[in-house]
C-alpha cells in the first residue's frame, strides 16, 4: 500500500511530515535516517516528498494562462445587417456583448462598431424604457466620448448600438507601447476629465471608467467607451438577473459607495478618474496588488489609503514639484467620502492642468509647505540667498513631515504637527517677509531665522520618538541648519559653534536610528554626508589631521553604499563636493608635499569623473553642471599652482562657460552670478602672467561690476561683500600694474570700506580680518605706485598688525604676513630707510623659506620667495657696502627661476625679472 | 427545466443551493459556466492573439455580474466562488484537451504559461495537474478542494478555511501537504 492509492498511508506520512518539516536540515536528515532504518518504504516515500520542497513545481497560484480562441468555431458574421449597417467582421466580444465592424450601406467609408448586447429579449415596454437612455447617449457629442451613431432592436428583439469606430489602442496598451512622458499623460488625462464633465452636465454618469474603457485613437485623442452602457444594461437586465443598483462591472475600479450598494453619482466617476490617474502615473493600481483580490480588495477600496505616489519607484519621470501636488489631487479624488471629492470632473481636470502650468492647485490641504514652495520658487530674489535656503529648509521639513509615510494611527500626530507647522510657516511667510525685504539677508535676520528653525526642529523632535521616517527627516534638517550656521562652502552666518551643535544633534539622531530597523543604507548615506560637514568644521578649526581622517571616513561611507544608491544624482553631487573639499584640504595642508598635491589632484579628478559619468545620462542637471564647474575651477587652480598659466586659463575659461550657462538657466540666482565673478577674478593673475595685462584689468573690472551690482541688491549679504572686496583687490592691483593709479584710488577705498563693514559685523572671523589686511596692502601698493612711500609703509603696517596674530592659523595667513613684510621692506628701501628695509626683507625671506620648506609642492611660495630675494638684493644694492649680501640674494632668486625654467614653467614676467636681476648682478 | 424563471434571482438560487437544493444547484452551474466563458472570451476584445487569463479576475467578475451585491453575504460569495472554481477548472481543462486534440495526437500539449510582467515562463501541465488533483481527491478530498479553490478561484487560505468551516491552521497544512504530493506526482 502506498501513498498514491491508500488514504491511510497518506495520513501516516503526513503525520511524519508534521514532525519533519519544522526541523533544521541536519536534524531532518538524522530523523529521516532513523525512520528509514525502521521502515525502508516509508523512509523512501518521505524522502521523495521532502525533495519536492525545493522543486518549485507547484506555484502559489495558477500562473496566468494563454487562451487562444475559446471557441474553435468563429461566427461567420460578415454580411449581417443591422439597420442601415452591414457587418464586415467580428472584432471582438466585449463584456456586454459582441462587437462587429460594419459600414453604412452605400457608404463604405463610414466605418462603425456595432455592439450587440447580451441579455434577454426586449419587449415593447423595455423599448420605451430604454428610449430615454438612448436619446441621452445620442445627444453626446464630444471628441472625448465615442459617439453613438444609431441604435436599434434586431428582429429577434436584441438591442444593438452603433458606435463611432475608434482605431487605436486601449489606454493601458497605449501607455505601455508609446510610453508618453508625464506632461503628455497629464494633458490627456485632463482631456478625459473634460469629456466626463461634459457628460455629467448632461446628467450621464459613466459608472465604468477604467483603462479598458478608454481608447486612444491614432491621432492621440483619448475617447471614452461604453458610456452609460452599464446603466443601459442594467435597465435592460432588470427582468432577468438582478444587478445591484449602480454596480460596477469591474471591482477594482469601483468606488466605496458602489461596493456598499449606495447610489451612484458623478462623484463615483471622479473616484474612478482618481484611480485612472494613479495608474497612469505609476503603472500600479492604488489598492489592488497580486495578493490583494476579492474581499481583501473590496475592503481596501472601502477603508484603506493608497500609497503616496511620491513614495513609488515606478512613478513616471516628472519634476519634483509636481509629485506632491499630484498626490494631493489623487487623494482628493479618491476620498472615501463622495462629498469630499472634487465636486466635478472639470475641477479635477483643472487641477491637473494647474500642475502642468506651475500654478497652485485647489485640492484641499494646500499646506503651508506647498504655498511656501511656490512662493520661494517665484520670488527668490526678494528673499536673498540665505533666506531662500532657509525657506527651502523649512519647506523640505514640512513636506517631509507631512508626506512621510504616516500610518493611519500616526496621522493624528502628523496633523497636530501640521498645525504647528502651519502656524510657524505662516509666521515665517508673513512676519518675516516684510523684515526680509527691508533687511534682506542681514545678519540679525538670518540669525533669527536660524534660531526659529532650531526651535521648531526641537519641538518636532520631542514628538518624533518612534517615528523613524520623521527622525530621518530631522537628521537632514539639522544638517541643513548646521550648514546655514557654519558651512563655508555655502551661505552661512559664521556661527561655527552653532553649526557644531546642530551637526551634533544630527549625529545623535543618526545613532538613535541605527538602533531601530531603519534602512541601514539610508543611514549610511546620512552619516557620509554628516561626516563631510564635521570634517569641514575641523578644517576650519585648523585641526587638519582630524579633518582629513573624517573626510576619509565620509568617502568610505559613500563607497560602501549599494551601487544603485551611489549612482543616484544627489549622492553623486554630495560625494563630488566631499571629494572637492577633501582635495582642497590636502592641497592646502601645511606639509603639503608633492604627494599631497597629487592626492588632492586625485580627489578632484575623482569628483570630476563621477560628475562627467552622471552628466552623460543627465546632461541638463543643474546640480551636476555646477559640480562640473567646481571641477573646472579646481583644474584652473591646480595649473596656477603649477605655474602653467596657459592651461590655467583654458580651465578657467571652461569654468566660466559652465557657470555662465547656469546663470542663463536661472538669471535670478545670485549664487551663480557670484561664482561668475569669482572666475573672473581667478582669471586675472592668469591673464597677467600670460602677459595680457589689459585683459586682466578688464576681467578684474568686470568681476567688480558684477559683484557690486549683486551687493547693491542684497546689501547685508556677507558672501557678496567678500566678493566685492576680492574684486576690488584684483581691480586695484591690475590698475596699478597698468599704471592707471588714479582709477585705482576709489577702488581701493571701496575695498577698505567693504571690509571694515564686514569686520564690524564679524569681529571674530579671521577671514574678515585677513581680507581687511589685504585691502590695506592694496592701498599700500597704490601709494607705492604713486611714489608715496611713507604712506605706503604706514598702510602695509596696518595690514601687518591685523595679520600678525593669524600667522599660526594657516599657511595662507603666514604667507600674507611674509608678503606684507616684503612690501614694507621694499617701500622702506625706496624711502631711503635701508637698514629697516633689510630687516623687513630678511624677515620676509626667512619666513618664506620656511613656507617653501613646509610646502615643497607649492610653486607659488617659491615664486614669492624668488621675488622676496630679488627685492632684498635690490635693497642691499642701495647700500654700497652690502654688495655680497645683495649678490647672494640675487643668486638665490635666480636659482629659483632657473629651477622653474628647467621644469618648463617659468612665467614670462619672472623671466623678465630674472634678466633684469642678472644684468644688475653683472653691473656690480 | 433549466431555464431561470423570471423573478428567481441568482442570490435566491445560491441560498437554495447552499442549503442543499440540488435543482437550484443544477440550474446555477450552467449559468456560471456560461458567464465565465463569456467573460473569458470578452478578454479578447480589441486584441488578437493569445491572451493572458487570470482565473481569479474572471471568477470575481462573474460574481459581480451575477450576484446582487447588497444582499449577498460572505457566505454566499464563498459558495459562489467554490462553484466557480469547479467550473473554471472545467473550462480550462476542456480548452486544454481541445488544443491537445488539435495537435497531431502525440501526447498532451503543454499550455505554456507566462506572466505578463516578465516572470520566467513556467511550463505547467494543466491536464496532468487536473488528473493529479483527481487522484489526490481520492486520498483526501479536502486537500484537493483547497488546491482547486486556491488555484481556480483565487481564494485566500483564510477564505477557504471559512468556506470549509475548518481552522486556518488546518488549511495551511492541507495546502503544504497537497503541494508536496502533487509536486511528486507531476515529477513522474
Amino acid at each position: 500500500m502506498n501513498s498514491r492509492s491508500d488514504p491511510a498511508t497518506w495520513r501516516a506520512l503526513q503525520a511524519e511530515l508534521d514532525v519533519l518539516l519544522p526541523l533544521s536540515a541536519a536534524d531532518r536528515a538524522a530523523r529521516l535516517a532513523a525512520i528509514g532504518a525502521d521502515d525502508v518504504a516509508q523512509g523512501a516515500e518521505l524522502a521523495s516528498l521532502l525533495a519536492q520542497l525545493d522543486a518549485e513545481r507547484i506555484p502559489e497560484a495558477l500562473p496566468l494562462t494563454f487562451l487562444t480562441a475559446l471557441d474553435t468555431a468563429e461566427d461567420d458574421s460578415g454580411g449581417q445587417r443591422f439597420g442601415h449597417f452591414v457587418v464586415q467582421a467580428c472584432i471582438g466580444r466585449g463584456g456586454s456583448g459582441v462587437v462587429y465592424r460594419a459600414y453604412r450601406d452605400g457608404d463604405y467609408a463610414q466605418t462603425v462598431a456595432i455592439k450587440l448586447l447580451n441579455g434577454a429579449r426586449i419587449d415593447a415596454a423595455g423599448v420605451r424604457r430604454l428610449q430615454h437612455e438612448r436619446d441621452m447617449l445620442a445627444r453626446m457629442d464630444h471628441p472625448g466620448i465615442v459617439r453613438l451613431v444609431d441604435s436599434g432592436i434586431t428582429d429577434d428583439g436584441r438591442h444593438f448600438l452603433v458606435l463611432e469606430h475608434v482605431d487605436g489602442l486601449t489606454w493601458d496598451r497605449y501607455l505601455i507601447e508609446r510610453a508618453p512622458p508625464a506632461p503628455q499623460r497629464l494633458a490627456m488625462f485632463a482631456a478625459v476629465c473634460d469629456a466626463v464633465a461634459y457628460a455629467h452636465q448632461r446628467l450621464l454618469v459613466h459608472r465604468d471608467i477604467k483603462p479598458g474603457n478608454l481608447m486612444v485613437s491614432t491621432d492621440g485623442t483619448p475617447k471614452l467607451l461604453d458610456y452609460g452602457i452599464s446603466k443601459l444594461l442594467e435597465e435592460q437586465d432588470d427582468s432577468t438577473l438582478t444587478r445591484d443598483f449602480g454596480s460596477s462591472l469591474t471591482p477594482a475600479y469601483a468606488a466605496p459607495e458602489q461596493l456598499r450598494g449606495e447610489p451612484v453619482t458623478t462623484a463615483t466617476d471622479v473616484h474612478a478618474l482618481g484611480i485612472l490617474l494613479y495608474e497612469t502615473l505609476c503603472g500600479a493600481h492604488p489598492y489592488r496588488t497580486d495578493e490583494r483580490r476579492g474581499e481583501a480588495l473590496r475592503q481596501a477600496i472601502m477603508n484603506e489609503s493608497a500609497t503616496a505616489l511620491i513614495a513609488l519607484p515606478n512613478l513616471v519621470a516628472m519634476p519634483a514639484a509636481w509629485r506632491s501636488d499630484l498626490d494631493r489631487i489623487v487623494a482628493m479624488a479618491l476620498d472615501k467620502d463622495p462629498q469630499q471629492r472634487y465636486a466635478s470632473a472639470r475641477e479635477l481636470g483643472d487641477d491637473v492642468r494647474a500642475v502642468l502650468a506651475g500654478k497652485p492647485i485647489r485640492a484641499r490641504r494646500a499646506t503651508a509647505g506647498y504655498l511656501l514652495r511656490r512662493f520661494a520658487g517665484r520670488h527668490r530674489v526678494a528673499m536673498g540667498i540665505v533666506a531662500t535656503s532657509l525657506v527651502l529648509l523649512i519647506v523640505t521639513t514640512i513636506a517631509a513631515v507631512w508626506q512621510s509615510r504616516v500610518a493611519a494611527s500616526e496621522r493624528a500626530l502628523a496633523e497636530r504637527r501640521f498645525e504647528d507647522v502651519h502656524r510657524f510657516a505662516n509666521v515665517m511667510l508673513f512676519d518675516y517677509q516684510e523684515g526680509i525685504r527691508k533687511l534682506a539677508g542681514s545678519l540679525p535676520m538670518q540669525q533669527r531665522l536660524v534660531a526659529d528653525a532650531l526651535r521648531y526642529l526641537e519641538s518636532l523632535r520631542r514628538d518624533a520618538s518612534g517615528n523613524q521616517g520623521l527622525l530621518a527627516d530631522l537628521v537632514i534638517a539639522y544638517i541643513k541648519v548646521g550648514d546655514l550656521q557654519g558651512n563655508p562652502y555655502g551661505p552661512n552666518i559664521g556661527d561655527l559653534e552653532g553649526a557644531a551643535r546642530s551637526y551634533g544633534e544630527a549625529q545623535s539622531l543618526i545613532d538613535t536610528l541605527r538602533i531601530t530597523a531603519f534602512d541601514s543604507n539610508a543611514i549610511g548615506a546620512m552619516q557620509a554626508r554628516l561626516w563631510s560637514r564635521l570634517a569641514e568644521l575641523r578644517h576650519q578649526a585648523g585641526e587638519l589631521d582630524a579633518a582629513r581622517d573624517i573626510f576619509e571616513r565620509s568617502l568610505s561611507a559613500f563607497a560602501a553604499l549599494p551601487i544603485e544608491m551611489q549612482k543616484q544624482t544627489d549622492a553623486i553631487i554630495d560625494r563630488g563636493h566631499v571629494l572637492d573639499h577633501y582635495g582642497d584640504l590636502l592641497g592646502r595642508e601645511s606639509g603639503a608635499s608633492l604627494n599631497h598635491i597629487d592626492a588632492a589632484r586625485k580627489a578632484h579628478a575623482e569628483a570630476r569623473s563621477l560628475r562627467e559619468v552622471a552628466l552623460k545620462s543627465h546632461p541638463e542637471h543643474a546640480g551636476l553642471r555646477y559640480g562640473r564647474y567646481q571641477s573646472e575651477l579646481r583644474d584652473g587652480e591646480y595649473w596656477i599652482g603649477q605655474n602653467d598659466m596657459k592651461r590655467a586659463q583654458t580651465a578657467l575659461l571652461q569654468a566660466f562657460a559652465t557657470i555662465t550657462s547656469l546663470v542663463a538657466t536661472d538669471t535670478e540666482d545670485v549664487f551663480y552670478r557670484y561664482e561668475q565673478a569669482l572666475v573672473h577674478s581667478r582669471l586675472v593673475p592668469v591673464q597677467e602672467a600670460m602677459g595680457h595685462l589689459d585683459t586682466s584689468v578688464s576681467s578684474a573690472l568686470q568681476a567688480l561690476a558684477t559683484t557690486e551690482t549683486m551687493l547693491a541688491r542684497d546689501p547685508g549679504n556677507d558672501m557678496l561683500r567678500q566678493a566685492v572686496s576680492a574684486s576690488c583687490g584684483w581691480a586695484a592691483k591690475q590698475l596699478i600694474k597698468a599704471g592707471r593709479t588714479d582709477e585705482a584710488i576709489p577702488v581701493v577705498a571701496r575695498q577698505i570700506e567693504v571690509n571694515q563693514l564686514w569686520l564690524a559685523t564679524a569681529p571674530d572671523n579671521p577671514e574678515a580680518s585677513f581680507a581687511l589686511s589685504l585691502a590695506y596692502r592694496r592701498r599700500g601698493e597704490l601709494l607705492e605706485a604713486r611714489r608715496e612711500y611713507t604712506g605706503a609703509v604706514a598702510s602695509h603696517r596696518q595690514a601687518l598688525n591685523l595679520q600678525a596674530p593669524m600667522v599660526v592659523q594657516s599657511p595662507d595667513f603666514a604667507l600674507g604676513h611674509a608678503l606684507t613684510q616684503m612690501h614694507i621692506g621694499r617701500n622702506l628701501a625706496a624711502a631711503g630707510a635701508i637698514e629697516d628695509a633689510r630687516v623687513s626683507l630678511q624677515a620676509a625671506t626667512s619666513a618664506m623659506t620656511q613656507l617653501v620648506a613646509a610646502n615643497p609642492g607649492a610653486a607659488r611660495y617659491r615664486e614669492y620667495l624668488a621675488e622676496a630675494w630679488a627685492q632684498l638684493a635690490e635693497a642691499f644694492w642701495r647700500s654700497p657696502i652690502a654688495t655680497d649680501q645683495a649678490a647672494r640674494a640675487a643668486q638665490s632668486a635666480i636659482a629659483i627661476w632657473d629651477h622653474f625654467e628647467r621644469d618648463g614653467v617659468l612665467a614670462l614676467p619672472s623671466a623678465a625679472r630674472r634678466e633684469t636681476l642678472k644684468a644688475q648682478l653683472a653691473l656690480r | 427545466m433549466n431555464t431561470v424563471q423570471p423573478g428567481d434571482t441568482i442570490n435566491a438560487q445560491l441560498r437554495s443551493a447552499r442549503s442543499g437544493d440540488a435543482s437550484a444547484l443544477d440550474r446555477m452551474l450552467p449559468l456560471i459556466y456560461d458567464e465565465l466563458k463569456r467573460i473569458a472570451r470578452g478578454l479578447m476584445q480589441r486584441e488578437r492573439g493569445n491572451h493572458t487569463l487570470q482565473t481569479t479576475a474572471l471568477v470575481h467578475e462573474a460574481y459581480l455580474r451575477m450576484v446582487a451585491q447588497h444582499s449577498a453575504d460572505l457566505g454566499d460569495r464563498l459558495y459562489f466562488f467554490s462553484l466557480a472554481a469547479t467550473m473554471m477548472r472545467r473550462i480550462l481543462i476542456n480548452h486544454a484537451r481541445d488544443r491537445a486534440a488539435q495537435k497531431r495526437g502525440d501526447g498532451v500539449e503543454l499550455i505554456s504559461l507566462s506572466a505578463v510582467e516578465g516572470v520566467v515562463a513556467v511550463d505547467f501541465d494543466l491536464i496532468r495537474m487536473h488528473d493529479a488533483l483527481d487522484a489526490l481527491a481520492l486520498l483526501d478530498e479536502r486537500q484537493a478542494r483547497v488546491i482547486e479553490l486556491k488555484f481556480f478561484a483565487g481564494l485566500e487560505l483564510a477564505e477557504i478555511a471559512e468556506l470549509l468551516d475548518v481552522s486556518l491552521a488546518t488549511i495551511k497544512r492541507d495546502w503544504t501537504m497537497a503541494r508536496l504530493w502533487l509536486s511528486r506526482e507531476l515529477a513522474q
